[in-house]
């Protein structure tokens, strides 16, 4: 249990973040959170430590996430709901050195929406990769993917972005 | 584009992607201490999952088809003589002893063709 409880204190954001940021849906990204928990306290044994305890939880929660997506026959996420930036769940962080000029906040809520509605392969590459900042190699453990399939589907979901916010803005 | 070097390409608003986190719901904790202890044990569910199942059944399968045809082998063995005996009794009735030339005096066989010594 002790275990446990280190795994919620040190990676429960990142699960909670992934599993938002993914479902969309506060209740249903903390069920998934807990679930992912409550495998990996039983998965323990069978650790490996080959990527690390941050990939591997990560994994476990990202095939939760999938198998809710896939119960749901949709893969946008729902866009309803409150901005992201003003859900008392989320937690806003600013980037330093930003262009005053620019609203940050109003910015990330365009690009929160955008990233919502892309497929669900390339949502998850975008969020592990800029939402959690995860390396290449560390994605590859946690979708269980080669580097190459990363990398495009990475490069998929930028090109998606870019033709619904454009490049002009910043 | 090149999907080796999105890094250099990423847009500036890409770094927004980073600011908005979530926590977990105060209390998750304590709830997953209590699914795990409304969780079925380890032994059952793996009881459970549908492979265990599938070679459950072809083991079951499996000792059933050896079963009978070891059941089935036995009962051959046993009707082995008299089916024997019943086709050589359908087959000329003599179990295989000569009778023919020991009936015929002095005569040759069928096959002789009339020769004789």
């Amino acid at each position: 249990m002790a275990a446990l409880e280190q795994l919620h204190e040190r990676f429960g954001v990142a699960m909670a973040t992934l599993a938002r940021s993914m479902l969309r849906d506060a209740a249903e990204a903390q069920d998934v959170v807990e679930e992912a928990l409550v495998r990996a306290h039983e998965a323990g044994p069978r650790f490996r430590g080959e990527r690390g305890v941050r990939t591997w939880v990560l994994r476990i929660a990202a095939n939760l996430c999938r198998d809710r997506l896939r119960r749901r026959k949709f893969t946008a996420g729902s866009l309803d709901g409150p901005a992201p930036p003003d859900d008392p769940a989320l937690r806003f962080d600013p980037v330093e050195g930003w262009d005053d000029s620019l609203d940050q906040r109003a910015m990330a809520v365009r690009l929160d929406r955008a990233i919502a509605k892309l497929p669900v392969d390339q949502r998850e590459a975008v969020i592990l990769r800029h939402r959690l900042e995860m390396s290449y190699e560390d994605m590859c453990g946690a979708l269980g993917v080669p580097l190459g399939t990363v990398k495009s589907r990475l490069a998929r979901a930028l090109a998606a972005l870019r033709a619904d916010l454009g490049d002009s803005e910043a | 584009m090149s999907p080796l070097n999105d890094e250099e390409k990423s847009p500036r608003w890409l770094r927004l992607a980073a600011t908005l986190r979530a926590e977990p719901a105060p209390g998750t904790m304590a709830r997953v201490r209590a699914r795990l202890e409304q969780r079925e044990p380890m032994w059952l569910t793996w009881l459970a999952r549908p492979v265990t199942l599938a070679a459950s059944a072809g083991l079951l399968v499996g000792s059933a088809w050896l079963g009978l045809s070891l059941v089935a082998s036995d009962s051959r063995d046993i009707a082995g003589p008299s089916t024997l005996a019943s086709a050589l009794l359908d087959d000329d009735g003599s179990f295989g002893l000569s009778l023919d030339d020991a009936a015929v005096p002095g005569g040759a066989g069928a096959d002789s063709q009339g020769v004789t010594p």
